[in-house]
Parts: structure tokens; C-alpha cells; sequence
């Protein structure tokens, strides 16, 4: 892994202590339960700072244990890392809308859709897991998700059965998971060449559903907590290569140190359009590893 | 299956006993769609209750289970449509409030009772137990004992 890293262009003295320290931790209002103005008045304490490039977004300075506050339970906040809400921040769902997240367990990501719906439309959120849904219909429970159809598919069976349905499709993709080193060493123990040969495989099925799905003049995002260039820049080439006229959109958020997708990898040139991919590495931002591409479906 | 005739009848009785209760206008919930799993209320939007998938595992929230002689709305249910509670709730102090999200039965203390009737209108029964504007959830009251119904996966302790 290391190794790849170095490959990769990252000076390893400063990118692996950054990689294993925790990042600030963060939270995101919930405005399903509450309004803004009301959650910081109730938090004032925490003195949370806005992370700038989503106004329901916070840091906040000493660690705590967020799950225990009463704004918790109430389902006010949503203790999420800080890079993980910027995918539905660059999806900008809108309410009365048909949006589906592929691969939506614990469910971050699909409370995060919701609120932006302002439980309005249809939101389905699928995962393949039968495992992982119980966390999932937990976390849209205590958000007060009422605009949400749960499904157990692979992600791989939307392109056929819902062609062309929806405005808007979330793909956080399963993924080698190298960015969440700080928070547990699970990545290390599924990590190996082949896993990631693996996942890519899965992804390319995955963002090839998700673009069958979406309606002409639809947006879709595709995310990973991981720096693998085959699971990013690969897999949206892979799409690039299929779909020629499918567009990588520039994105610029206020406020995050951001890095363009990488031009090549081993010797594989990608599409030129994966530049406007979107890299956030712990050593420049402050939270986990991510990438993100906003791909959009002409009319 | 359950036929139609049925399902209306067990949402109209937890509509008209929320109502009854708890003051909650039954209008609030036309402009979502109702259904019911076996004594369950459940509620979501038109689109989330109409689409057809395979393999759906659930639409919405479960709002309410309907008993023989009650109607108990759920913890989920009463944070989000909290707001619209006006009879059958009782104010929480933070000491309270901690016993109430361990999930604990309690003596709590209620406003001063006149001729044996609370002046809040607060009788036995189920209530919405509040902290400040905040619905916490349901508990089940009776004379000062408070049962807490937050369910166990819900609870916070400590
Ligand atoms: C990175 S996690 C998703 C995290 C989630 N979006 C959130 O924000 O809470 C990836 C998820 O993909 C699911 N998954 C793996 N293979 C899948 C497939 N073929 N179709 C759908 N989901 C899949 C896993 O079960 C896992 O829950």
C-alpha cells in the first residue's frame, strides 16, 4: 500500500501521519427535526465552526461523544465525517424529485438526501447487504425519513429495472476503503492487489447501472473513500469509454483543499475529463481520504 | 392480505385516537400515504408509496401501533410530528430526561392537581414526554409514574 502511495506522487512523512491522525470531528444538522438557528442555539457549547462549503455542516474542537447528546438521540445532528457529506453536497438534491443511492447502508449519505428533498419525492435507498440494512432503517428512523422506499438488490439490477428513472443517483461505491485509515484498520485487513482488482470490477457494473438509471439531463455522483486510481479515475474512464458523451463536471465548494483526478496511472492514460474528478487527501483537507465526480447525462 | 375495508378502519381509529389524545389534527397526515403491517400505522410520501420495485424492505416510518383499547404513536413519530401535540404531554427536567432516553419508569413530578384532575389535562395513558420544544417520545403514565416506551435500540445510557 505504502509503496502505491509513494507511485502515487504522496511524500510519505507527511501523508501517513496525516492518514492515521482522526480528523476533526463533524456533525450535520438535520433540518427534517429541527431548524439551524434552533441546533446551534442547542449546541452553543460545542462551539461548532462551519466547514464553509455546506452551511449544515460543523467541526467542532474537543471531541465528544456525539451519539450520547440529547440533540443525538433527537435526531437533530448526524455525526458524519466531514468529507463523507461532500457527495450529496456536490448532488444537490432538490425536493420533490426521484433520487436513488445505490449503496446506501449505514445510511449518511441517503439522511443527508432526504433532508435536501425536504422529505418530499422519492428517495430509494438500495443496498445489497442484508446485513448492513438494519443500520440503514435505523438511521433514516431516527432522522424522520418519510420520503424513503428501502430496497435489497445489487446495485448492478437499476439499469435494467428502473431505466431512465431517476433525476438524480448516488453511487458510494464499495470500495478498498484506504481514506478511513484513522478511523479503523479494517481497510488493511481487506486490502490487497486483487481486492482492488475486485472492486473495480464491481464499480464499473455499478456506475454503468447508475447511468442507465438516470434520466436524460439527470446528474449523477460517483464517490469512494479511497485513493486508488483504478476505483476512481478507472472506473469513471470506464464510463467515459462507454458513454462519450457523458459529462464530468467541474465542481468548486467553498473553503476545501481540493486536488484535480490524476491523468494516468501506470502507464494507463485516462480520459482528459477525469481532471474535473474531485481528490481530497489528509495531508490538505481536513477529514477522510474521498473522491468525487458529478457526471452528468445529456438531454 | 388485508383488505382495503380493514386497513382504512385501523388508520381511522389511530387517526381519531391521535387526535383524541393528543390534539393532532388527523388532516396533517392526508397529504401522506397511509398503510398498515399487521397493528401498525405506517406513513411515507405518495411517491415512496406508490413506486414498485423488487425486494422493497420498507416504505417511510412506522408512526403508530394500534391496540385493542390504545393507540401508542412511536418514538420516531412523536420527534417528528411533536410539534402538533396538544393534549397528554408532560415537561421533562434534564434529570428526567436522562431516565426518560435510558428507557427507566420514573415518579415524575406533574402541575398541581385540582379535584383529583390535572389542570394540563394530562390523564393516565399514554403521553409525549417533552425537554424544552423537543418531543423525547411516548410513555405510558400512570398517577406520577412515567413508564418510558423508548425502545431498547433507541435508548441512551450514560
Ligand atoms: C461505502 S459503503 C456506503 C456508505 C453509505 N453510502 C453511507 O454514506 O452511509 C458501500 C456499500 O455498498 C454496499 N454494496 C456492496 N456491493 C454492492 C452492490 N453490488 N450493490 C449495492 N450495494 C453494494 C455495501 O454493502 C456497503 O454498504
Amino acid at each position: 500500500m505504502l509503496a502505491r502511495f509513494e507511485e502515487m506522487g504522496f511524500d510519505l512523512s507527511q501523508f501517513v501521519p496525516a492518514l492515521l491522525r482522526p480528523p476533526s470531528q463533524t456533525f450535520r444538522i438535520n433540518t427534517l427535526k429541527g431548524s439551524r438557528e434552533q441546533v446551534l442555539k442547542s449546541l452553543s457549547l460545542l462551539e461548532p465552526e462551519p466547514v464553509g462549503w455546506n452551511d449544515l455542516v460543523f467541526r467542532i474542537k474537543d471531541r465528544q461523544k456525539l451519539g450520547n447528546l440529547l440533540e443525538h438521540f433527537l435526531g437533530l445532528i448526524y455525526a458524519q465525517d466531514a468529507s463523507s457529506t461532500i457527495p450529496v453536497t456536490v448532488l444537490d438534491p432538490q425536493p420533490d424529485e426521484e433520487i436513488l443511492d445505490m449503496a446506501a447502508a449505514p445510511g449518511s449519505k441517503a439522511t443527508q438526501i432526504a433532508a435536501a428533498m425536504a422529505n418530499t419525492g422519492l428517495l430509494v435507498a438500495n443496498d445489497v447487504s442484508p446485513k448492513r440494512i438494519p443500520s440503514l432503517t435505523a438511521n433514516l428512523d431516527r432522522s424522520g425519513v418519510l420520503n424513503t422506499v428501502v430496497t435489497r438488490l445489487p446495485g448492478q439490477a437499476y439499469g435494467h429495472i428502473a431505466a431512465e428513472r431517476f433525476d438524480r443517483v448516488l453511487i458510494d461505491a464499495p470500495c478498498s476503503s484506504e481514506g478511513t485509515l484513522s478511523r479503523s484498520f479494517r481497510a488493511l485487513e481487506i486490502w490487497s492487489k486483487s481486492a482492488i482488482k475486485r472492486l473495480s470490477a464491481t464499480q464499473r457494473n455499478l456506475i454503468m447501472s447508475a447511468y442507465y438509471s438516470l434520466k436524460p439531463g439527470g446528474v449523477m455522483v460517483y464517490s469512494t473513500c479511497t485513493f486508488a486510481p483504478e476505483e476512481n479515475e478507472g472506473t469513471v474512464s470506464h464510463l467515459l469509454d462507454k458513454f462519450p458523451d457523458a459529462i464530468v463536471e467541474p465542481t468548486d465548494l467553498e473553503g476545501l483543499n481540493s486536488q484535480p483526478g490524476f491523468s494516468e496511472w501506470r502507464g494507463e492514460e485516462f480520459n482528459p475529463a477525469v481532471k474535473n474528478i474531485l481528490r481530497l487527501f489528509p495531508h490538505e483537507h481536513d477529514g477522510e481520504g474521498f473522491c468525487v465526480a458529478r457526471i452528468s447525462k445529456p438531454n | 392480505m388485508r383488505s382495503k375495508d380493514l386497513e382504512t378502519q385501523l388508520i381511522e381509529r389511530a387517526l381519531s385516537s391521535l387526535e383524541e389524545r393528543f390534539g393532532i389534527d388527523p388532516d396533517y397526515f392526508r397529504s401522506y400515504h397511509l398503510f398498515t403491517r399487521r397493528n401498525d400505522v405506517w406513513c411515507c410520501t405518495h411517491q415512496a408509496g406508490e413506486v414498485e420495485l423488487p425486494r422493497i424492505v420498507r416504505r417511510g416510518l412506522r408512526i403508530a401501533r394500534v391496540f385493542e383499547h390504545s393507540v401508542r404513536p412511536t418514538t420516531n413519530a412523536v420527534q417528528l410530528f411533536g410539534h402538533l401535540v396538544k393534549r397528554n404531554r408532560v415537561d421533562l427536567d434534564e434529570r428526567e430526561t436522562k431516565r426518560f432516553l435510558a428507557g427507566q419508569t420514573q415518579d415524575i413530578h406533574l402541575p398541581e392537581v385540582e379535584g383529583g384532575e390535572c389542570v394540563t389535562g394530562v390523564t393516565d395513558g399514554f403521553v409525549v414526554a417533552f425537554n424544552m420544544d423537543f418531543a423525547l417520545g411516548v410513555g405510558l403514565l400512570k398517577g406520577n409514574k412515567l413508564k418510558s416506551q423508548v425502545p431498547r435500540s433507541r435508548r441512551v445510557i450514560g
